[in-house]
């Protein structure tokens, strides 16, 4: 008995020393990702004097101006996880980016836990799952284009404070997972080139990723509910504080009930969010199509739809692409609807990329591209169209 | 006469060229009591796809140091991916906090070490580095 504990002792001994060697190996993890770009935007100022888009540039991801910018596609991340135990680790994502003049800022951070094999619970600052790209878009080396394209990945909410569970499962040969995340985003973010102070509550979504062989399939739904500092009597001129006293002022001007400026109001409504895409990729073809809508239950903002389709050929280490991606604003129904008319809200845009990726090394890729990007409607006017010529180098490491 | 010396460069460029690319085999510990696994699954398990064995056992997998010619290899027959293509799939899993790389090995020894004691691991190794201490569940 007594000889038999005390084998039973060692090989607990061996075993725990085991587990200790195999952690002291593999329990930090360092990672990350660099991109840096040119690229030069070139209007067509094709609107008549008069349009109040006259002589203005297009603006297309940050690029606002005529010249070439070397600052705005510049980003620097860097990841570090922590395997605290078997099934506890901590990640720590902190990205640099040179749009927003080189700020650090906490991209990711959390805890996992790895209840089961098959299940993860996550705490922490993440990322919201809007879109099929939206949790890796800042690393470029993750995907064909530059940049993605901003006709559907527009919106100004990227992170949230919260969590999320994934259950992931396999029904014979497909493989998917299963994601439900909740929680809060407090922050100041740009509208229309202004700063608002933004509280988005109660952020409850669901994702689901299918995947079979070449083919794949994502599904996300998000809600929350949006508010903005919002101040109709100020002077600031912001563009959405302007929007909301226009509206009062039409709404009295129309004759409608007063009570529909509540409708223009941000108070207590909720917005959602739905994202389906279909990918296939057998290594040499590629394809990803995309689709999507918002609704704001406020009238304030505009319900839109996008959608983009991208195909891709590889030729060893060179890849070529074409995309298409379009956007509209939709007007709601009833009086809201007509109000939101006389506002300067509206908008429609086009745009078609081609691209290559040269993958120069294993971690590292050039890219050009050239993008045609239509305002066809811009702040219910005609809008002006436009190039955008870019280079690029991504890498990981 | 002419004909057969370039007849026999031939042969030896084509052996050359055969033995470049190394024979792969997919191994287990000789406890795992799968007998045989397809291509297809072991594809998803080094993805990351797919966590378990056919038997519902839990499959860790692993993985030669990165940039080695049977890594490459083994990513080219039995995953159908460039080491480019597989940096860009893992980044995405990586920077997204999904899940982390598998685990690396230095060398077939150290694969065959750390297979044979767990049989909730699946490596690989050259063909030619197989011996009893582990067992062939694929080859290409």
């Amino acid at each position: 008995m007594y000889k038999k504990l005390g084998t039973s002792a060692v090989i607990a001994g061996l075993v725990s020393s085991a587990t200790l060697v195999q952690a002291a190996d593999d329990d930090l993890g360092i990672y990350g990702f660099l991109s840096v770009g040119a690229a030069v935007l070139d209007t067509d100022n094709r609107v008549e004097k008069g349009n109040e888009n006259y002589g203005k540039p297009i603006s297309l991801d940050g690029f606002d101006d005529d010249a070439g910018n070397f600052k705005q596609d510049a980003i620097f991340g860097l990841q570090i996880t922590k395997q605290v135990n078997e099934k506890t680790s901590a990640t720590g994502q902190l990205v640099s980016r040179g749009g927003s003049n080189y700020n650090t800022e906490a991209a990711w951070a959390f805890v996992t836990y790895n209840a089961t094999k098959d299940v993860d619970l996550r705490m922490g600052r993440l990322r919201i799952p809007f879109f099929y790209y939206s949790e890796f878009l800042e690393v470029g080396y993750a995907y064909n284009w530059i940049r993605t394209p901003s006709d559907v990945y527009s919106l100004p909410f990227s992170s949230f404070d919260g969590v999320d569970a994934t259950k992931r499962f396999s029904y014979g040969k497909i493989d998917g997972s299963v994601k439900v995340n909740y929680g809060r985003f407090s922050e100041t973010i740009d509208l229309y080139g202004d700063d608002y102070k933004a509280d988005l509550t109660n952020v409850l979504g669901v994702v689901v990723d299918l995947n079979k062989g070449d083919f794949g399939f994502r599904l996300s739904a998000q809600q929350a509910e949006v508010s903005f500092d919002m101040d109709p009597t100020a002077s600031t001129g912001r563009l959405v504080d302007r929007l909301q006293a226009g509206a009062y002022q039409a709404i009295a001007g129309l004759g409608l009930d007063p009570k529909l400026q509540e409708e223009f109001d941000f108070d207590g409504h909720q917005s959602n969010f739905y994202d389906v895409a279909f990918t296939y990729n057998n290594g040499t073809y590629g394809l990803v199509a995309e689709a999507n809508t918002i609704i704001y239950e406020s009238a304030l903002l505009m319900d839109s739809e996008s959608w983009l389709v991208s195909g891709s050929r590889r030729f060893n280490d060179i890849t070529v692409h074409a995309t298409y991606s379009t956007s509209k604003s939709v007007f709601d129904g009833g009086d809201a609807g007509e109000v939101q008319k006389l506002l300067p809200l509206h908008g429609e845009d086009v745009s078609m990329i081609l691209g290559a990726r040269y993958d120069y090394s294993a971690g590292t890729a050039l890219k050009v591209e050239v993008q045609h990007h239509d305002e066809k409607i811009h702040l219910n006017e005609d809008g002006n169209s436009g190039m955008l010529y870019s280079v690029a180098v991504d890498m990981i490491f | 006469m002419k004909l057969r010396k370039i007849f026999a460069s031939a042969v030896l460029l084509a052996t050359t060229a055969a033995s470049v690319n190394a024979e792969v085999a997919v191994i287990v510990s000789r406890d795992n009591q799968n007998a045989k696994l397809d291509q297809e699954l072991i594809s998803r398990i080094f993805l990351g796809k797919v966590s378990s064995f056919p038997n519902d056992v839990e499959a860790i997998a692993i993985d030669m140091k990165k940039g080695s010619d049977i890594r490459n290899e083994f990513g080219e027959s039995f995953l159908e991916k460039t080491p480019s293509q597989l940096n860009t799939y893992w980044s995405r899993l990586i920077f997204t906090g999904r899940a982390k790389p598998n685990q690396e090995v230095d060398s077939a020894e150290e694969m065959k070490k750390l297979i044979a004691k767990n049989p909730n691991m699946i490596g690989y190794i050259d063909v030619k580095d197989v011996d009893k201490t582990v067992r062939v569940v694929a080859k290409k």
